[in-house]
C-alpha cells in the first residue's frame, strides 16, 4: 500500500441488499474504477477497510467478501451520520475505499485443522469472507472440519440469507443457526421455527448456549469468534469447557477508529491498536491486555 | 563543533528569515507566551533569559507541535469523491523553543514516520521546518525533564541549540540544516564553553526530581485496577487541556465537513479524556468512567509508547502542571502510583 | 476560630455523626497558584481541607460528580451557592442532598492579581447555607469600566476575533462550569452538525457566543472558566456582556434569589418585547 494512507480510492456500488427484517442492514457490492487498482488491493479474510463519502466521511467495516471474488462485499448497520447517508446510496453510485488495513484471521495455523466459526449478531461479515475463502474448491483441502455456529437476535436478522440456505445443504461445511427468539413462520424465505429438531432449522438459543452442543475434538482445532462484546464474554467458558486453550481461540474486536493506520490513538487497548495490531487478536494475548475494550 | 554567535549576530541570523516571513517566536501574551509569525525581530525577546525577567513562562503555551502537528489541517479537499490534496505545507523557521519540545519532536517524527505508514503530512511538515532551541538556564518550578530523560541543555530534536551565555549564544548543530546555519560563526572559546557549562550544571541542580522509570514501567505493568485511578481523579474535569497542550500528545479526530460547496476531510486534535473519544457505533464505551481515562493518559506517557517504541513520551515540559484547572500534578499522580505498590509490597 | 479551623471541625463532626458521606471542599495542590477539589470522606483527612484565594474552582460543577453518593457536605462563597441555586432550580440536585457550609469570600488571586470576575462581584457570600463559618464579607466591588461597550461592532468583532483564534477547542471552560451539564453538548453533536470543529475563528466564535447564550440567566460570573482557560481568553467578555442583558431587560441576576425562577423559564406579561411589531 503505497502513496497517501489516508487517501480514499474510488469505487463504485454495483449491487445493495437489504439484509434484514428490520432494514438496517444493508450489503454494498463494490467494483474499482481503476481496475489496476482492484489488482494491487490485495487482502485476506479478517481485515478490514474505509468506506468514504466525500463531504460526509468515513467509517470503518470488516470486508465481508473472499479474496477472489470479483466484487468487494460491505454489511453496513444504520447507527449514525456517515452510515445513513451510505445507506441513502443507490446503485451505480461511488464512494471512497482505504485500506486493507489490520491483521487477518490466522490462515497460517488454520491450515490442516478443523474450524470452528462462532458469531453473532451482524459481526458475522468477516466470517462469510473466511467461509466463502475456504469453500473455494482449491482452498478446502487444506482445511479439515468448517463447523459454523451463527445467531441473531431474530431468524430475520441473520445475514447472507440466501448462502445461508445453500450452506445448510452443502456438505463441505456443517451450520448451525440459531436466533435469541424465534417466532412463527417464513421469515425472508427462511424455513420456520423448528425448536431443536435436526440441524435444518433455526434453533431457540443464544449463542454460547448452542455452542454447548457442538461436538468437535479441540485439540484440532482452531476457534473464530466474532460478535457484540457480551456474547464474547459468555462464549469463552463455553470454548474452555470443550477444550479451547487460549491459544488456539481468536477474537475479531471492534472499537471506535479514525485512521486504521495506529496514528489517530482512537483504538489503543493498552500499547495495541486495535486498527494495527487487530482486529483480530489471539486471545491468549488479549488476556495480557488491559481490559479496555 | 561549537560556535559563538553574538547577540546581534543571532539577530542578523533570524531577521533574513523574518523578511522571508517564515520566522516562528514566543511572543507575550498576558502572563505567557504563544507562538506568533514574528514581523520584525524587534518583537521577539532574543534572551530567553530577560524573558523570563519579563513575565514569560519558560515555555510557550502551544507545544513546538503545532509546527508538525497543527491543531487542525485539512487533510484533503474533494472534487466528486476524488480526494484531491491541496495546501502547499510552506517552509517555518521555529526560534526560542525548548529541549524539552526537541525531544518532543523528535518522538513525533518516531511515532507518526518512523512507525508502521507514514504520515505524509507531518513528514511534509518536518521536512519544512527548521527548529533553533535555546536551553534552559532557569528550569521552572514545575519543569521535570531530567526526572525523565531529558535535560535543559539536550539537543535531541533540535536542528540548532543555543545556550545562553554572556553577549551571545553558544551554537551547536544537530543536522544538517542546523549546520548550514551555522556556517561562518568563530568558534567558541574555551571560556565561554565552561560557562555553558557551568549554567547547564545549574540549571539541572533545580532540577530535583527523580523518578525510576523502570520500576514505574514494571508497576504499571500490573497497575490497570489499581484504586489509585480513582483516587486521583475527582478532581479532573476531563477537558483536553493536558492532551492539546502536551507536546506528545498525538491523537486526532477526521471528519467532512462541507463549506461554501467545497467538501473536505480535516482532522483535528482529539483527547483521550474526552468522553465521546472511545464512544463506539453501537454505543458501548469501554471508558465510560473517568478515572479509565486519566488512567490511559499516564499509562500511555509511561508504559505504551514504552511497549510501542520503547521510549517514555513524558518529557517533563510541565506544561499539563501549570495548566490544569483542576490542579492536577502527574508528577504527583505518578508519585501516588510508586507509592501505592511500595505500600503494597510490589 | 478562624474560619478554616471551623470548616475542619464542622467537616469532621459532620463525618464522624454520619450526617454527610463527603465533604467537598478545596485542598492544597502542588503548584503555589491554585488549590485542587477535595472530597473528603475520612475524618482523618479533614485537615487537608484549605479555604483561601487560591480556590479557583467552582465547587457546584463537582455537586454533580458525586451525585448519587449520599448526602454531601459542600463549602461555598456567593458564586458557589448562586450556582447551587440555579442546579436546585433545575432540577439537577436536591436540596435535602447537600449541606451548604457558607463562607464568605475575598476573590480568587491568579498570578498575585485578584481575578477580573472577583474584583466586581457584588455577592462574596452565600445567598443559600446551612451554616455560616465565620463572618461576611464586605468589599466596594470594581465598577466594570468596559471601554467594549463603546468601541463600535465592527471594532468589538476585531478583538473578539483576535482572541477566539487562540482557542484550541479544550473545553476545559465548559467542563469546570457548573451549568455545563449536557449529557452531549451541541459542539458534539453529528445529525446534525451544528458547529464546525476546525481551528476556524468563525467555529470558535459560534461556541463561545453560543455557550454564553446557553448561559443566560444562570451564568453566576465565577469566572472559573476564564481562569481554567489555558490560553488566556478573555470569557468574561461573553458572560458577562450576556448576564448584563439579562439584569437590564428582566431586572434578574442568575441565582441570587433561592426562591426566584431562572430569567429564561419565566415569562411575564410586563417583559419587553419590542420585538414585536
Amino acid at each position: 500500500m503505497g502513496g497517501n494512507p489516508y487517501q480514499p480510492l474510488p469505487v463504485r456500488i454495483e449491487r445493495v441488499t437489504v439484509e434484514n427484517e428490520a432494514r438496517d442492514l444493508k450489503s454494498f457490492d463494490l467494483r474499482f474504477v481503476n481496475q489496476g487498482e482492484r489488482e494491487r488491493w490485495r487482502f485476506l479474510p479478517g481485515q478490514f477497510a474505509f468506506l468514504s463519502i466525500a463531504g460526509v466521511g468515513e467509517a470503518p467495516f470488516g470486508i465481508a467478501s473472499a479474496p477472489d471474488e470479483e466484487l468487494l462485499k460491505f454489511t453496513v448497520k444504520r447507527v449514525g451520520a456517515f452510515t445513513t447517508a451510505l445507506h441513502e446510496m443507490e446503485e451505480g453510485a461511488i464512494i471512497g475505499l482505504r485500506g486493507p488495513f489490520g491483521s487477518a484471521y490466522p490462515w497460517a495455523l488454520m491450515q490442516g485443522r478443523d474450524v470452528l466459526i462462532v458469531s453473532g449478531g451482524f459481526s458475522f461479515t468477516t466470517l462469510r469472507a473466511v467461509i466463502v475463502h475456504i469453500l473455494k474448491k482449491e482452498n478446502r483441502p487444506n482445511y479439515g472440519r468448517l463447523v459454523v455456529v451463527y445467531g441473531a437476535r431474530t431468524p430475520g436478522e441473520l445475514l447472507y440469507k440466501e448462502e445461508l440456505k445453500a450452506w445448510k445443504t452443502n456438505p463441505e461445511l456443517e451450520l448451525v443457526l440459531c436466533a435469541d427468539r424465534v417466532c412463527g413462520g417464513e421469515l425472508f424465505g427462511f424455513p420456520g421455527p423448528v425448536q431443536g429438531e435436526g440441524k435444518d432449522a433455526v434453533q431457540e438459543g443464544l449463542v454460547p448456549e448452542i455452542l454447548r452442543g457442538v461436538e468437535i475434538e479441540a485439540n484440532k482445532a482452531v476457534a473464530l469468534v466474532c460478535g457484540p462484546p457480551i456474547m464474547l464474554r459468555f462464549t469463552h467458558p463455553v470454548l474452555k469447557e470443550m477444550g479451547f486453550k487460549p491459544e488456539q481461540v481468536f477474537l475479531s474486536l471492534e472499537n471506535r477508529m479514525k485512521c486504521g493506520i495506529g496514528k489517530c490513538g482512537h483504538c489503543n487497548i493498552g500499547p495495541k491498536y486495535v486498527c494495527k495490531d487487530g482486529p483480530v487478536f489471539c486471545y491468549e494475548e488479549l488476556l495480557r491486555l488491559p481490559e479496555d475494550y | 563543533m561549537k560556535v559563538f554567535l553574538k547577540n546581534e549576530d543571532l539577530k542578523e541570523l533570524l531577521e533574513r528569515f523574518v523578511k522571508e516571513g517564515k520566522l516562528f517566536a514566543p511572543v507575550k501574551r498576558g502572563g505567557y507566551s504563544g507562538w506568533d509569525r514574528v514581523s520584525s525581530v524587534d518583537e521577539i525577546v532574543l534572551s530567553r533569559e530577560q524573558a523570563l525577567l519579563q513575565g514569560e513562562e519558560v515555555n510557550t503555551r502551544e507545544p513546538a507541535k503545532v509546527f508538525v502537528f497543527p491543531r487542525s489541517e485539512t487533510l484533503f479537499e474533494f472534487e466528486g469523491e476524488e480526494a484531491v490534496e491541496t495546501g502547499e505545507i510552506p517552509e517555518v523557521v521555529v526560534f526560542g523553543l525548548r529541549p524539552c519540545d526537541g525531544r518532543a519532536m523528535a518522538f513525533l517524527e518516531r511515532f507518526f514516520v518512523g512507525n508502521g505508514p507514514e504520515d505524509p503530512r507531518v513528514q511534509q511538515r518536518r521536512e519544512k521546518v527548521i527548529l533553533i532551541g535555546v536551553a534552559c538556564n532557569s528550569p521552572a518550578d514545575s519543569c521535570f525533564c531530567t526526572a525523565v530523560g531529558g535535560g535543559p541543555h539536550e539537543n535531541q530534536g533540535l536542528d540548532v541549540l543555543l545556550r545562553e551565555v554572556a553577549g551571545g549564544f553558544l551554537g551547536e548543530a544537530v543536522t544538517g540544516k542546523g549546520e548550514e546555519l551555522l556556517t561562518g560563526f568563530p568558534e567558541a572559546t574555551v571560556q565561554q564553553d565552561a560557562e555553558a557549562e557551568k549554567l547547564k550544571a545549574n540549571a539541572e541542580a533545580t532540577l530535583a526530581l527523580k523518578i525510576d522509570l523502570n520500576r514505574l514501567k514494571a508497576v504499571l505493568d500490573n497497575g490497570f485496577a489499581s484504586p489509585v485511578w480513582e483516587r486521583l481523579t475527582l478532581e479532573c474535569v476531563n477537558c483536553g487541556a493536558c492532551t492539546f497542550l502536551c507536546p506528545t500528545c498525538h491523537c486526532f479526530d477526521v471528519f467532512d465537513e462541507t463549506v461554501r460547496g467545497r467538501k473536505r476531510r480535516i482532522r483535528i486534535w482529539d483527547s483521550c479524556q474526552f468522553t465521546l473519544y472511545s464512544q463506539h457505533a453501537s454505543g458501548h464505551n469501554p471508558r465510560l468512567n473517568p478515572a479509565a481515562r486519566y488512567r490511559n493518559r499516564v499509562m500511555d506517557k509511561f508504559k505504551y509508547t514504552v511497549d510501542m517504541l520503547g521510549e517514555v513520551s513524558c518529557v517533563g515540559c510541565g506544561r499539563c502542571v501549570r495548566v490544569c484547572p483542576a490542579g492536577i500534578d502527574i508528577r504527583g499522580a505518578v508519585a501516588e502510583i510508586l507509592k501505592e505498590a511500595a505500600q503494597d509490597g510490589r | 476560630m478562624d474560619k478554616v479551623a471551623r470548616l475542619r471541625q464542622r467537616a469532621k463532626e459532620l463525618l464522624e455523626k454520619q450526617e454527610v458521606v463527603g465533604v467537598l471542599g478545596y485542598r492544597a495542590s502542588s503548584r503555589p497558584g491554585i488549590s485542587q477539589v477535595a472530597f473528603i470522606t475520612k475524618t482523618e483527612e479533614v485537615d487537608q481541607l484549605i479555604f483561601d484565594s487560591t480556590c479557583s474552582q467552582n465547587l457546584a460543577n463537582y455537586l454533580l460528580k458525586v451525585k448519587g453518593k449520599g448526602k454531601v457536605a459542600v463549602v461555598a462563597r456567593g458564586c458557589d451557592s448562586r450556582s447551587i441555586v440555579i442546579l436546585l432550580q433545575e432540577k439537577q440536585i436536591e436540596r435535602g442532598q447537600v449541606y451548604i457550609l457558607g463562607v464568605g469570600c475575598e476573590g480568587v488571586v491568579v498570578q498575585g492579581e485578584k481575578s477580573a470576575s472577583c474584583r466586581s462581584c457584588q455577592y462574596p457570600n452565600p445567598v443559600i447555607y446551612d451554616e455560616m463559618l465565620g463572618e461576611e464579607i464586605h468589599f466596594e466591588p470594581e465598577k466594570v469600566e468596559d471601554e467594549f461597550d463603546r468601541l463600535t461592532p465592527d471594532e468589538r468583532w476585531q478583538i473578539l476575533s483576535a482572541d477566539v483564534a487562540r482557542c484550541i477547542r479544550c473545553y476545559a471552560c465548559r467542563q469546570v462550569c457548573p451549568n455545563c451539564y449536557c449529557p452531549v453538548c451541541f459542539v458534539d453533536a453529528s445529525m446534525p452538525a451544528l458547529v464546525g470543529k476546525a481551528h476556524d475563528v468563525s467555529d470558535n466564535m459560534v461556541f463561545h457566543i453560543m455557550r454564553a447564550l446557553h448561559m443566560a440567566g444562570r451564568c453566576v460570573e465565577c469566572g472559573a472558566c476564564h481562569r481554567a482557560c489555558p490560553m488566556g481568553i478573555d470569557l468574561m467578555r461573553f458572560n458577562r456582556q450576556v448576564a448584563k442583558i439579562v439584569r437590564e431587560r428582566f431586572g434578574l441576576v442568575a441565582g441570587a434569589k433561592p426562591d426566584e425562577m431562572p430569567a429564561l423559564t419565566v415569562f411575564k406579561p410586563e417583559d419587553p418585547q419590542e420585538f414585536i411589531r
